[in-house]
């Protein structure tokens, strides 16, 4: 399985999403993580979805098929994944807001969340993974991520070669 | 044959170690090596002991049936002993203190003055006064050895001095505490809260009873500033690095990690523009640093000829730190020309 991403125009009124999704579980694609902006009184969607190449492409031309349906992009990616793991009182602290946070960084997009809350007085733990577009979105992620966690209070993990990184562009 | 005698500070788990292995191995040494290693003088924190050529089986039974060797001796501290005694090396075992360096520090400084060489495997001196003690050193054309200060009888500094003279050092990176790396392993391997790993690692005698330097990153702090002074050549101290500790991690972090393909390691680093930070990190599986498991320490170099390297092995243990030592003793006894 290939990662792909859609980026759609739609009317913006009920039941047009399933319209889009219907066809990918039909040809054996998964959701990865899906995003919706309103645009005047239509709404754009970005779809990032797994699935074998050819099915993709079947797909794609579904969807092209649909009615009042636009195509801004199709194709692979988006290439790079980075994962990420927070530690502390993450719901408390607003778990959406983090998420969405990271999501406004430009290139970056949140999928893929775990999250581990074994009893509310304890600290909860979370798991997610990072899409991005490049080297400079990574960096931006990374800072922003940073950031909440120290307004947050949580700690965060990153992966050895993204500190590596991260501490010889510092200097 | 080359002398070499020694004031050894210090007889807890290393000191004691210490005395074993001079007891079975000093004539394996003179043959070998063609040094001997001669006991002058021995200390702890209640008085000392000086002599000609101590028995270091007689030290232990001392230190063990009075507990002090003042027993034997007198109760002058070790500043003052050592003005009073014949020794070519000291060596250095106190606890470390990372705030003052102290006693360790005093203890150093006073036999540089002397024109003694120093070898130590106590970090509070070094990680708060590198550059103090080089200095000092220099002007008495002393030599300062200190093997056992990080990752134990694991060779990093000798390896770079002695074995990797052509090339620069660019980074250095690693997991360089036993008894965090120990935790995080059996919280890994078990799902145990951090808190049970510990208790775990405390009956097994491999956490101290107060284990807050090593879960918070301080232990591992100091290595990486004594690597960054020593191989870097980064002038730096203890404040200079930027600290997390694993005290926040749970097991379920861990598993989420594993399941993404990760361990968690804590990770100490250095670089040649002085970025120091010690933090709980994701590591692949598949990478070295990832397959150091339970009390092990690896030490991964950047150089700029040789590639990557990695050195893993015993990071703690009273034998194995005070192997680290010996080695140094026995290279001061090689190079020095004060020894006979
Ligand atoms: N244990 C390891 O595996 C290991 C590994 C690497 C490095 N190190 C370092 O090696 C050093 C020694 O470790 P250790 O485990 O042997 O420590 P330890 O068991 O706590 O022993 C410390 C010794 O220092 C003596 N001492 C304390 N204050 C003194 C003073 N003011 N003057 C003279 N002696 C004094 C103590 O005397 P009393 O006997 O009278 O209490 C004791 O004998 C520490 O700095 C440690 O961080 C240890």
């Amino acid at each position: 399985m290939k990662r792909f991403e859609l980026d759609v125009i739609l009317p913006d009124k009920p039941g047009q999403l399933v319209r889009i999704l219907e066809p990918l579980s039909e040809v054996g694609g998964n959701v990865i993580s899906i995003s919706h902006s309103r645009e005047g009184d239509r709404a754009r969607v970005h779809l990032v979805f797994e699935a074998d190449e050819r099915a993709a492409r079947e797909y794609s031309r579904r969807v092209s098929e649909l009615e009042d349906v636009k195509i801004l992009r199709f194709g692979r990616g988006p290439g790079h994944e980075m994962e990420v793991v927070l530690i502390g009182h993450i719901v408390d602290t607003d778990i959406k807001d983090t998420i969405d946070r990271v999501n406004a960084v430009r290139g970056v997009q949140v999928v893929d969340v775990d999250l581990e809350m074994p009893d509310p007085e304890r600290r909860s733990s979370a798991g997610f993974t990072v899409i991005y577009e490049d080297e400079g979105a990574l960096r931006e992620a990374v800072r922003v991520i940073e950031e909440i966690a120290e307004e947050k209070d949580l700690t965060v993990l990153f992966p050895l070669e993204v500190v590596r990184c991260a501490s010889s562009d510092s200097s | 044959m080359r002398v070499v005698r020694l004031f050894v500070i210090g007889l807890g788990a290393v000191g004691r170690g210490l005395m074993r292995l001079l007891r079975e191995k000093r004539d394996q040494y003179a043959r070998r090596l063609n040094v001997r290693v001669e006991l002058t003088g021995v200390a702890d924190s209640r008085g000392a002991w000086i002599g000609e050529d101590l028995d270091p089986e007689e030290v232990l039974r001392v230190k063990e049936r009075h507990g002090t060797v003042a027993a034997a001796g007198d109760e002058r501290d070790a500043l003052e002993a050592m003005e009073d005694a014949d020794f070519d090396v000291l060596v250095e075992l106190t606890p470390t203190d990372i705030e003052t360096g102290e006693p360790g520090l005093s203890h150093i400084l006073k036999a540089i003055e002397l024109g003694r060489h120093v070898v130590t495997a106590n970090k509070g001196p070094l990680a708060v006064a590198y550059d103090r003690i080089m200095r000092a050193a220099e002007r008495r054309d002393v030599i300062i050895r200190y093997e056992a200060t990080a990752g134990g009888a694991m060779p990093v500094f000798n390896l770079v001095r002695e074995t990797l003279k052509s090339v620069d050092v660019l980074s250095i990176e690693g997991v360089l505490n036993g008894t965090v790396n120990y935790v995080l392993t059996r919280m890994e391997t078990e799902g145990l809260s951090l808190d049970d790993a510990l208790a775990d690692a405390q009956s097994r005698g491999i956490a101290e009873a107060d284990p807050s330097m090593d879960i918070e990153g301080w232990d591992t702090a100091c290595k990486i500033v004594i690597l960054a002074n020593s191989i870097l050549g980064v002038r730096c101290t203890i404040d200079d690095v930027d600290v997390t500790g694993i005290e926040d991690l749970t097991p379920e972090a861990i598993r989420i990690a594993n399941e993404r393909g990760y361990r968690i390691k804590l990770i100490g680093r250095a670089d040649r523009d002085g970025d120091l930070l010690v933090r709980p990190c994701l590591v692949p599986k598949s990478d070295p640093i990832a397959r150091v498991r339970g009390v092990m320490n690896v030490v991964r170099l950047e150089t700029d000829l040789a590639g990557t390297i990695y050195v893993s092995g015993r990071g703690a243990g009273p034998l194995e730190t005070a192997s680290a030592v010996m080695s140094d003793i026995l290279s001061i006894a090689e190079r020095s020309p004060t020894t006979r």
